[in-house]
């Protein structure tokens, strides 16, 4: 199997100057604190679209991904006051978007009566959990019309949570190692194992489409 | 936005195998979705309608965690402190004896004679009872 070695350049990242888009999001924060409510909605313009888009990859359920990104920006708007700025708010988002994610999903497993697959299965860390395809059309028809999309994302869901999280944020998001292993407060290690095992998961089953 | 794009971008090196690359290019290549047009709409009414009491909540238990073992740490072996203090000063450093008179051992000769005999002289021995009885005639 040949390796294929992907390089990138240094970025500004490497430098101990901070980045313009994490200023200006700490001088939008401090704005919405002093009342500015343009300010708390520039914050909302900038990052709906990506929330919505993460948590939809990541429930597999559009009405339910606007739900949960709205409750994010309730929750962001409310808990202000507490906001430190020692760490970008773009981890502070996606952690708040994670965790009711994440309390979503447990949800879900309760309302589930019987699994028939659980069955025939053994527990297991590796066992890719039943998930009921959601066959509601999505809001945009390009998005249903394509297939290797469809089960992709089912492939996706399928995946057991502590995977799917670091895949989505990784591969779908574009977010780093370290954000990613920020967001989730796990170390680095276990980051980039999970993203393998995830990413060595879905190869079963989306091989078809290399 | 391709793969090697948000690598780039991510400033990071990253060795990947062929399948792996595949797969992340396949996640990465996914049409994105937005919200909807109506999204600031719904989330202005939704945070005028919230109550800010339910999104301020004070984390008290981690403090429980910690503050009701040691209270009740505390009051056992405050109990067991002033238990131990109160019960002390009750009890002599040495313990005394019962105050009971003192009395002498009675001899054969000190015996105490009985009701019958008690004509104001000294109790006679048993002996001498008996010898008194059978030299004094009885009267009637």
């Amino acid at each position: 199997m040949a390796l294929d070695k992907i390089e990138s350049r240094n970025t500004e990242a490497c430098s101990t100057v901070v980045p313009k888009e994490i200023q200006s999001d700490h001088a939008l924060i401090e704005a919405t604190k002093n009342g500015d409510e343009a300010a708390f909605a520039s914050i909302v313009g900038k990052y709906r679209g990506p929330l919505t888009n993460y948590l939809y990859r990541f429930l597999n359920d559009y009405e339910e991904a606007v739900d949960l990104t709205q409750e994010t920006f309730v929750r962001v708007y409310f808990a202000i006051e507490r906001y430190h700025t020692e760490y970008a708010f773009s981890t502070y988002i996606y952690r708040i978007a994670t965790n009711l994610a994440i309390s979503e999903i447990r949800k879900r497993k309760r309302r589930t009566i019987l699994s028939l697959t659980g069955l025939f299965q053994t527990y297991s860390e590796d066992t890719t959990e039943f998930q009921p395809p959601d066959e509601r059309s999505l809001p945009d028809q390009d998005l249903i019309e394509d297939e290797r999309d469809r089960v992709i994302a089912k492939a996706i869901a399928a995946l057991p949570t502590k995977y799917r999280v670091p895949i989505v944020l990784r591969d779908i998001e574009g977010k780093t190692y370290d954000e990613i292993a920020e967001i989730l407060e796990l170390g680095l290690g276990t980051t980039k194992s999970r993203i393998s095992r995830a990413r060595g998961l879905l190869k079963e089953k989306l091989k078809h489409y290399f | 936005m391709s793969y090697e794009n948000k690598n780039k971008l991510a400033g990071e090196t990253e060795i990947l195998s062929s399948d792996e690359q595949n797969v992340s290019r396949l996640l990465s290549n996914l049409k994105r979705v937005d919200a909807p047009k109506d999204f600031d709409f719904h989330l202005k009414a939704r945070i005028a309608n919230a109550s800010p009491a339910d999104y301020q909540t004070v984390r008290l238990f981690p403090v429980l965690k910690y503050a009701f073992p040691l209270a009740l740490f505390l009051l056992i072996g405050g109990a067991f402190i002033l238990n131990s203090s109160f019960s002390g000063w009750n009890v002599p450093a040495v313990a005394e004896l019962p105050n009971i008179p003192q009395q002498t051992v009675a001899s054969d000769r000190d015996i105490e004679k009985p009701a019958s005999f008690n004509d104001g002289t000294t109790a006679a021995s048993p002996d001498e009872v008996f010898i008194a009885d059978k030299r004094k005639p009885r009267e009637f």
